[in-house]
């Protein structure tokens, strides 16, 4: 994966047409190619050293709804776009719901797991799984720790938060929260002390 | 020769009567030891043992509960830099509260490091910022918020102007300030254009059950009136490895930390890839504190 993010963001695409252009590699070329490697290859030795981390789960699932399979078993898979009845807390929504329902991410044989374009089944700790597939850039971000929330050592032993922690993976939206109160403003405080 | 009282004996008589008057009016209660503390960066590591454990002492009989201090010194090969995203920042002040209960600020006469202010989106002068702003939830349509705390400059205003020595930057980047050597003449918060310095007009009020006793000679350690303080990006987390309280609890994953001498440290990977900007950039004070924008 960090050599994807090097590619993406790193020196090897901006000289990349200088070679395909030229038709027969010159030897200035090689050289460069050589410099791009070594830089490539020192680049992805510093960020492997990177210390160890675990992730923090997602917010748990409710006994009442978990395994899913208890209900689901029974139940045949539908398809079709509908309103819920019995998930009334599902919202799908400001999520390219046009395109995506249920069962493109839930696995309909398996009603406890997840289900990767590839094929893959992933249980739903592992639900970022999902979300990188189209979430490339975010992912990277996140990867790297400049996306998403992390606790723990800042040079150690670190949490890093899942998607699922902070976005509801049905309205992925930041949901807005309530502020903790204001300062006291300076004239608040005069008034006070006349008292 | 017959005098009953020589000069000489006269001179010794009083001389002792004065000195034991003084000592002996000063001696119960009064603390020698802290009247000729030095500075902190004069102290030898076993004068800052010293003084360590004397605070110790008093601070735990104080609030009846062990208070531990620390003077554990600069880590090699680092310098903390802190950056603060603005596409995600909700203004929802989560911070400004963790950092008042980590770092025994007072509440009473309040004191916050960190302000959060709010801007219309279009805006970029700080002169229309609102502070006060407390609306059900957060954040607004139409609006940016940006916080603002002591910005660690690598030039720092507020070092230049004091007069005794008392503020000083740190091999790690964090401005210091050694709360028995302030004397409050409050030049260091005229000094400082991010308004960074809080100055302590009463003597701290924090609830005893609220104390964090987790302290630090040069971070959180209770201060007494007259003196000023700021935020020290939690020095007694961070020279621990850990992160800093106002980055742990954002609910946004805003507030980024670490070492900039890492080239793979989370601050430089988010200076290397976003659009970044140090505040009030154009005074020269260079900031370890940058503003940037993940999204868009």
């Amino acid at each position: 994966m960090e050599s994807f993010f090097l590619f993406k963001r790193g020196i090897l695409p901006r000289l990349l047409p200088h070679f395909l252009g030229n038709g027969n590699l010159r030897l200035s070329s090689l050289v460069v190619v050589l410099f791009c490697l070594i830089q490539l290859f020192g680049t992805i030795r510093s960020y492997s050293s990177e210390t160890e981390f675990f992730v923090v789960p997602p917010v748990a699932f409710s006994s009442d709804y978990f395994p899913c399979s208890e209900c689901h078993k029974d139940l045949e898979a539908n398809p079709e776009k509908r309103n819920l009845h019995q998930h009334t807390e599902i919202v799908y929504k400001d999520h390219a719901e046009d395109e995506r329902w249920c069962l493109d991410c839930h696995d309909p044989a398996d009603r406890d797991k997840l289900l990767l374009t590839t094929g893959e089944k992933v249980g739903f700790d592992a639900s970022h799984k999902i979300c990188w597939q189209c979430h490339g850039s975010l992912h990277n971000d996140w990867q790297h720790g400049i996306h998403g929330k992390r606790i723990g050592n800042w040079d150690g032993r670190k949490q890093y938060y899942l998607c699922a922690a902070c976005h509801n993976p049905h309205t992925p939206a930041f949901r807005p929260i309530t502020p903790e109160p204001p300062p006291v403003a300076p004239e608040k405080t005069l008034k006070r002390r006349d008292k | 020769m017959n005098q009953p009282f020589s000069r000489r004996k006269f001179l010794k008589l009083t001389g002792a009567g004065l000195g034991s008057s003084f000592l002996g009016g000063c001696g119960n209660g009064f603390d020698w030891e802290s009247f000729f503390q030095k500075n902190f960066q004069e102290m030898t590591s076993a004068e800052k043992n010293r003084v360590v454990q004397r605070l110790e002492k008093k601070y735990s009989g104080h609030y009846g509960m062990p208070v531990s201090v620390s003077a554990t010194p600069a880590r090699e090969n680092t310098v903390f830099g802190y950056g603060l995203d603005l596409s995600l920042c909700v203004g929802c002040r989560r911070c400004v509260y963790a950092c008042v209960k980590e770092n025994n600020i007072s509440r009473d006469v309040q004191i916050h490091y960190i302000r959060v202010v709010k801007m219309a989106e279009s805006e970029r002068n700080l002169e229309k910022a609102d502070h006060y702003y407390s609306p059900a939830k957060v954040p607004e349509h139409g609006s940016y918020y940006m916080p603002i705390q002591c910005q660690q400059c690598d030039n720092p205003p507020c070092v230049k102007v004091c007069p005794v020595k008392a503020l000083w930057q740190e091999s790690d980047g964090i401005v210091a300030i050694d709360y028995d050597w302030c004397i409050g003449c409050r030049d260091c918060m005229a000094a400082c254009p991010y308004r960074a310095m809080k100055f302590n007009w009463r003597t701290p009020h924090i609830p005893k059950n609220e104390i964090n006793g987790e302290t630090h000679f040069l971070g959180n350690r209770p201060r007494v009136r007259g003196v000023v303080e700021k935020c020290h990006l939690c020095i007694q987390r961070v020279r621990e490895g850990r992160y800093p309280a106002c980055v742990e609890i954002c609910p946004a994953g805003a507030r980024k930390f670490g070492n900039l001498l890492d080239p793979a440290s989370e601050i430089r990977m988010a200076l290397n890839h976003f659009r970044t900007f140090k505040l009030k950039e154009e005074l020269n004070t260079q900031p370890k504190f940058f503003y940037f924008f993940s999204l868009g």
